[in-house]
């Protein structure tokens, strides 16, 4: 067998990274955000009914050996995000906080996806959303040289891209609308209106998007709450916004939910989504629905792939050029 | 043959999409953070050579085509139909012009070209990457005229027409990209 290495890794690419790191960390320290680290393997979850997880077992030493089949061990799981872990830290009291936090998604690897890779979030404290998308675009422009953001609200992006109102129609008036013939794929591809909603803006409105600007689209149905607050002036929105770097994803920032019972009825919700789709549920993160009892304080939090901010700090197009070692060579 | 998944998607892939033979031209995942994943795809019809986008969602499952390659000679062409063989077998296969696909106009006798097959049915020919052509026609060069940029028609002994450089006279032997049609210096 011969080995030949197949992939270089590129100092230009780490050296804009570390560089990018600084900038942030200087931001944060202006601001008096505390800088935290918390763990990237653990029992609790982030539950999302698209996002699939990497599990890893815990075995007592001495069990995990090739003759001891039954040894399964204890289910950990590496973080999707490092939400959980933050919220609790602000539920005991901690003030602003962030992290640059490796973070995994299982199964998603593509010109824009490594499996593995670097999130930036962060938490700050009755900020509202404006103030939040503020904040992010702050953060944005130290590392990518895009204008500064056109700022829209999702049902106006809907509208004029579609022509129609996406709170109005159901999945077969949405299926239906002219706009979209011959642009969707077969109907089996959508289980619910938001799986309808979701393609459209991921396929259909993103890559129209000013490739120039930091876009934020504001206001998203309440079914895509996530964990976001819903509008109390109007329950079909949600405080949730999304920042696109040109017609490339960035990040999601909400107003937190901070009712305990809410975030468990909303794991619940998808969890049912998983089941539906055929997918294992996931474990209840506990130890975050304790904390949230503690009291979750009024706050905004955000997160951003920071690979991706790289990418279009570079002028770059696969994530795989800004990765020391991508997926295919590690 | 086997099915295959949107996960296993790689260029020139071959797989049945409306009963047809398509061959993966280009393969983007594409999945919003907090949504479902799709394989956004570029395929080439491989009978029609026609190009394609399609949105599958990712997981889903496809029969791979059943697509094979046989190198072939060139024996002959009665004008409608292009006969080879099989220089294995000795099995021949007749190709009609429409199916030839223009890459009739560089074959000799015995020239060995790669075709592809769906199934029993041949759906391609692709002649070799080169060949060496004679000049059987093209005017004089005019004296005097030595740009290296300026070109004239010639025709070959296969019967197509090419540009080559004002230096090449009749007789003389070129070689030529079948792809592009274009000279690529002259051979001896």
């Amino acid at each position: 067998m011969s080995l030949i290495p197949a992939h270089r890794p590129d100092p230009e690419a780490a050296a804009f990274r570390a560089i990018s790191l600084r900038k942030v960390r200087a931001y944060f320290d202006s601001q008096r955000v505390l800088e935290v680290d918390t763990p990237a393997l653990s029992r609790g979850i982030s539950l999302d009914c698209h996002i699939d997880v990497f599990s890893a077992a815990f075995h007592p030493l001495g069990y995990a050996r090739a003759d001891r089949s039954d040894a399964a061990g204890r289910a950990y799981y590496l973080q999707t995000s490092p939400e959980p872990h933050m919220k609790r830290l602000l539920c005991h009291g901690f003030p602003d906080i962030y992290q640059i936090a490796k973070a995994f998604r299982n199964g998603e690897h593509g010109e824009k996806h490594n499996p593995e890779f670097t999130m930036l979030e962060w938490y700050r404290l009755g900020f509202s959303l404006d103030r939040m998308m503020d904040d992010v675009e702050a953060v944005c422009t130290l590392i990518a040289g895009l204008r500064p953001s056109r700022r829209r609200a999702y049902t106006e992006v809907f509208q004029t891209a579609l022509g129609a109102d996406p709170l109005a129609l159901d999945l077969d008036g949405i299926l239906a609308l002219p706009s979209l013939r011959d642009r969707l794929p077969s109907r089996g591809a959508f289980a619910t209106k938001t799986d309808a909603l979701d393609f459209i803006m991921a396929h259909l409105i993103e890559p129209g998007f000013d490739p120039d600007v930091f876009t934020f689209v504001h206001g998203f149905p309440a079914e895509q709450a996530a964990q976001a607050q819903v509008y109390t002036e109007d329950p079909r929105l949600a405080h949730r916004f999304e920042v696109y770097g040109g017609g490339m994803e960035l990040g999601n920032g909400y107003l937190e939910l901070t009712d305990a019972k809410e975030y468990e009825r909303r794991f619940e919700e998808e969890n049912a989504k998983r089941r539906l789709r055929g997918k294992p549920e996931l474990p209840k993160d506990l130890d975050l629905l304790a904390d949230l009892r503690l009291g979750l304080p009024p706050c905004a939090g955000v997160a951003v792939g920071l690979d991706r901010l790289l990418l279009l700090g570079m002028g770059r197009k696969d994530i795989a050029s800004v990765l020391a070692f991508p997926w295919n060579a590690c | 043959m086997g099915t295959v998944s949107t996960n296993e998607f790689r260029k020139r892939l071959k797989i049945m999409l409306d009963d047809q033979p398509c061959m993966i031209v280009e393969n983007e995942f594409v999945k919003p953070g907090k949504g479902q994943a799709f394989n956004r795809v570029r395929l080439k019809n491989l009978i029609t050579g026609r190009q394609l986008e399609k949105t599958f969602k990712s997981g889903d499952s496809f029969q791979e085509a059943d697509i094979t390659n046989t190198t072939m000679q060139f024996l002959y062409t009665d004008g409608q139909n292009y006969t080879f063989m099989d220089t294995k077998s000795f099995e021949q296969v007749e190709i009609s012009k429409e199916n030839m696909d223009g890459a009739e106009k560089w074959l000799l006798e015995n020239t060995e070209c790669d075709i592809s097959f769906w199934g029993d049915r041949p759906i391609s020919v692709t002649p070799p990457v080169f060949m060496e052509l004679s000049i059987t026609y093209t005017e004089p060069a005019v004296k005097g005229d030595t740009s290296n940029n300026v070109t004239k028609a010639a025709t070959v002994e296969t019967g197509a027409e090419v540009q080559i450089p004002l230096f090449i006279g009749q007789g003389d032997r070129v070689k030529i990209d079948t792809r592009t049609g274009e000279y690529v210096e002259r051979a001896k």
